[in-house]
């Protein structure tokens, strides 16, 4: 479905669509889209208000549940990096400052004594072998860490690996830090994840608009999607523990959604200024959040073209990435001022510096052992590797995975190729996937230039799950008749279920039985 | 027809996971610090000869035994495994190992976990509990087919009994990795209330474990929802 010229989409969009004084759109009125204008190609008036809320409202109480049982399904810091973004939050409660950035020590004393006995009496050890499994027997049951006089909260050393990170994230975990503040070391890490859950659900929501955008105001594509980017086990494991992960996720989710809906609606300067003002939050959630900010300019392409990129429509156009530039710098350099105000040094740590090893060898890392480590990347770790990367789910169900990868491929080429796919959205949606993928592997390859590793891991890629969700959806439902299309979805909705519960009853045996 | 097309993908899903949770048997607790999942090193165990690692129970009731090992073969192949207390024999039994990939390196633990189960747990039923020291030996026949073990360093100190871990007898510097478990050998589905308890036990207060089991219904009546609604959306197209 071709995209509409710039003059038909302001005279056939229903006048709740239309862009209003500051180009915003009104969430309700979005999502009962079907009240005012039926789905094209409808043979009944479309749905009430009420019932075109229903499905958004179903998906988003499904992502507050299953985010709460992701909650309990990880024992208190057996989230990647847990202890140290709990550390953050508590530094930060405690002394009103951020910590100093530093490789964690091996002598612990940069985590505070609580933590370091809660970890050890629950049988992780961040300094040496880690066990998968926290003890069962009685006599370990028992013990706590309790420390009602407070003092071990505080550690003796006020460095931090996650220091390097703005403290956006860890302030707004306050509120449910100070809300457990008077209980034990493990309560008040319960607490401040539901910080998570809450972003979660956000996060979905958005997904939901953007899928309802990209699909063309079709509600049951959109609620698949939305199903498949909050039950992805990955996505659900950084949402439910205490990590800045959940809030790059909520911010480029709500990206996601301005970008596809300047797909329909020409984006006015406000929606560049609240898209600049997104990819800002999200550098100051991590850094890499800044890589949203090289898709920003795939919010003005379909305007363009409609104009055949004409010089009056560049103009304007220029004017309002510079719009975007503007608030993505100023709330970026506000984070690092805040930061540095609040005794942190604000330098990101990876892009510095040069050293012998070239862009060959890191292409030789990334391909060795049959391309070992991309499909480490892509295929395992982003989609079920849990607990510090040492649970996984049943080998068969990865080359599964892979498998659906490339039937949603090949539904996604002969859907373009037939023209039942909008073009449009799914090369921003392709587009915005392997741009911040590229991005992703460029900034590592700056770090391994420098020290030789390979850091990343599949869970950095996230920041693209709602573009890949779109992709899936949309590559999957294309392969079905075009009266099963709504049954494909479901079953879609099925597959991400299965997967979720999967990833749970893996967790339950390796970390419970 | 359609509609319930849409939602049976997620009733056969639910039958079959249930299904296989149900038929998936393991004892009430296991034993911890057992196996350093991080600092393991291949060793390989050729035919005719044996491995003997001493193991102090954590707990009563000793029910299984549990061993690493890979094994790069084209079939089967067949060891026999001895589990002693003193000088009573407990199990004498000869067992058929099923090949497995052979693992590049033992730093890359994490990759052969997630890509293709490079090494497998083989379990032993230890069917009369002994409440003190046991002898696990393992030996490959003389016609048979050599295997790889895999051996930690050191142990978690969970697993101290009596002054410390047991070092196994042909290499007093490591341990063979062996994992127990104890209590009576249950289906899962049976163990689900522990599963809870202990999730409960170790999780926020303000979710205690009925309220656990509420959740999961309605994470399953919730994503029946979305499903059904999903076809009834498209009836509308």
């Amino acid at each position: 479905m071709a995209l509409p010229s710039r003059t038909r989409v302001r005279s056939r969009w229903p006048r709740s669509l239309r862009p209003r004084r500051w180009g915003t759109i009104t969430l309700t009125a979005v999502v009962s889209r079907g009240y005012d204008e039926p789905s094209p190609g409808a043979t009944r008036p479309g749905p009430g208000r009420g019932k075109a809320l229903l499905l958004p409202i179903l998906v988003v109480l499904l992502t507050g549940v299953q985010g709460l049982i992701w909650t309990q399904l990880l024992p208190p810091w057996y989230g990647p990096d847990e202890p140290q973004h709990f550390d953050y939050v508590q530094i930060l409660a405690v002394t009103g400052r951020v910590p100093s950035p530093a490789p964690a020590r091996a002598d612990g004393r940069d985590l505070p004594a609580e933590v370091s006995c809660s970890i050890y009496r629950l049988g992780f050890r961040s300094s040496g072998p880690f066990f998968a499994e926290p003890p069962y027997l009685p006599s370990q049951m028992t013990a706590t860490c309790h420390d009602p006089a407070g003092r071990g909260r505080r550690p003796d050393r006020l460095t931090n690996p996650a220091g390097e990170y703005g403290p956006l994230y860890y302030a707004l975990a306050l509120p449910l830090w100070a809300a457990a503040a008077g209980k034990q070391v493990e309560v008040r890490l319960e607490a401040v994840r539901m910080l998570g859950v809450l972003l979660s659900v956000i996060a979905t929501l958005c997904c939901y608009l953007a899928a309802f955008w990209a699909f063309s105001g079709r509600r049951e594509l959109a609620a698949a999607t939305a199903v498949v980017y909050a039950l992805q086990p990955m996505a659900s494991q950084q949402s439910a523990v205490v990590s800045n992960d959940a809030l790059l996720f909520a911010l480029a989710a709500a990206f996601f959604w301005r970008l596809f809906r300047a797909l329909r609606v020409p984006p006015s300067a406000g929606d560049l200024a609240l898209m600049g003002a997104l990819c800002g939050l999200a550098f100051a959630a991590k850094p890499q959040g800044a890589l949203l900010a090289m898709l920003v300019p795939l919010s003005l392409a379909p305007s363009l073209h409609s104009a055949r990129w004409s010089p009056d429509a560049l103009r304007p156009a220029v004017g309002r990435l510079v719009v975007a530039a503007v608030f993505a710098l100023g709330i970026a350099l506000a984070d690092l001022a805040v930061q540095r105000w609040l005794g942190g040094t604000a330098v990101p740590g990876a892009l510095a510096g040069s050293g012998p090893r070239g862009l060959h060898d890191y292409l030789n890392g990334l391909t060795a052992d049959s391309f070992h480590y991309l499909y480490f990347l892509f295929v395992s770790s982003f989609w079920a590797l849990f607990a510090w990367l040492t649970v996984g789910l049943p080998w068969f169900v990865y080359p599964a995975i892979v498998g659906v990868g490339v039937l949603a491929a090949i539904g996604l080429s002969s859907g373009l190729a037939s023209r039942r796919l909008d073009g449009w959205a799914i090369g921003v949606a392709a587009s915005s996937a392997l741009v911040s993928s590229a991005g992703l592997l460029a900034l590592e390859a700056t770090f391994f230039r420098r020290t030789g590793q390979l850091i990343l891991q599949g869970r950095s890629f996230l920041i693209a799950l709602v573009p890949v969700a779109i992709l899936l959806v949309a590559g999957l439902t294309s392969l079905a008749p075009t009266r099963w299309r709504g049954v494909a979805a479901a079953w879609i909705c099925a597959g991400a279920a299965s997967l979720a519960i999967v990833s749970g009853f893996s967790l339950l045996e390796a970390l419970f039985a | 027809m359609r509609r319930l097309a849409a939602v049976l993908p997620l009733v056969i899903g639910l039958v079959v996971l249930l299904g296989a949770a149900g038929a998936h048997v393991e004892p009430l607790v296991r034993g911890s610090d057992e196996i350093d999942y991080t600092h393991l090193s291949p060793r390989s165990l050729q035919p005719g000869e044996s491995v003997t690692q001493p193991i102090g129970p954590q707990a009563p009731g000793l029910s299984r035994v549990e061993f690493l090992y890979s094994l790069d073969a084209a079939s089967p192949a067949p060891v026999h495994a001895v589990v002693a207390a003193g000088d009573r024999v407990i199990v004498d039994t000869d067992l058929l190992l099923t090949p497995t990939p052979h693992p590049r390196d033992a730093q890359g633990w994490f990759a052969p976990l997630a890509v293709g189960g490079t090494v497998r747990l083989e379990d032993i039923a230890v069917p009369a509990p002994a409440a003190n020291t046991v002898r696990f030996t393992l030996s490959v026949p003389a016609g048979g087919h050599a295997i790889v073990l895999w051996w930690n360093p050191w142990l978690g100190a969970h697993a101290y009994r009596d002054g410390g871990p047991l070092p196994s007898l042909e290499r007093p510097g490591e341990h063979l990795a062996v994992q127990t478990e104890y209590g009576p050998i249950e289906g899962s589905l049976a163990k689900a209330p522990t599963f809870a308890d202990r999730i409960a036990h170790y999780g926020a207060p303000w979710l205690p474990a009925p309220v656990l089991w509420l959740l999961g219904g309605a994470l399953l009546a919730l994503v029946g929802a979305v499903m059904w609604l999903v076809a009834v959306e498209s009836g509308d197209e």
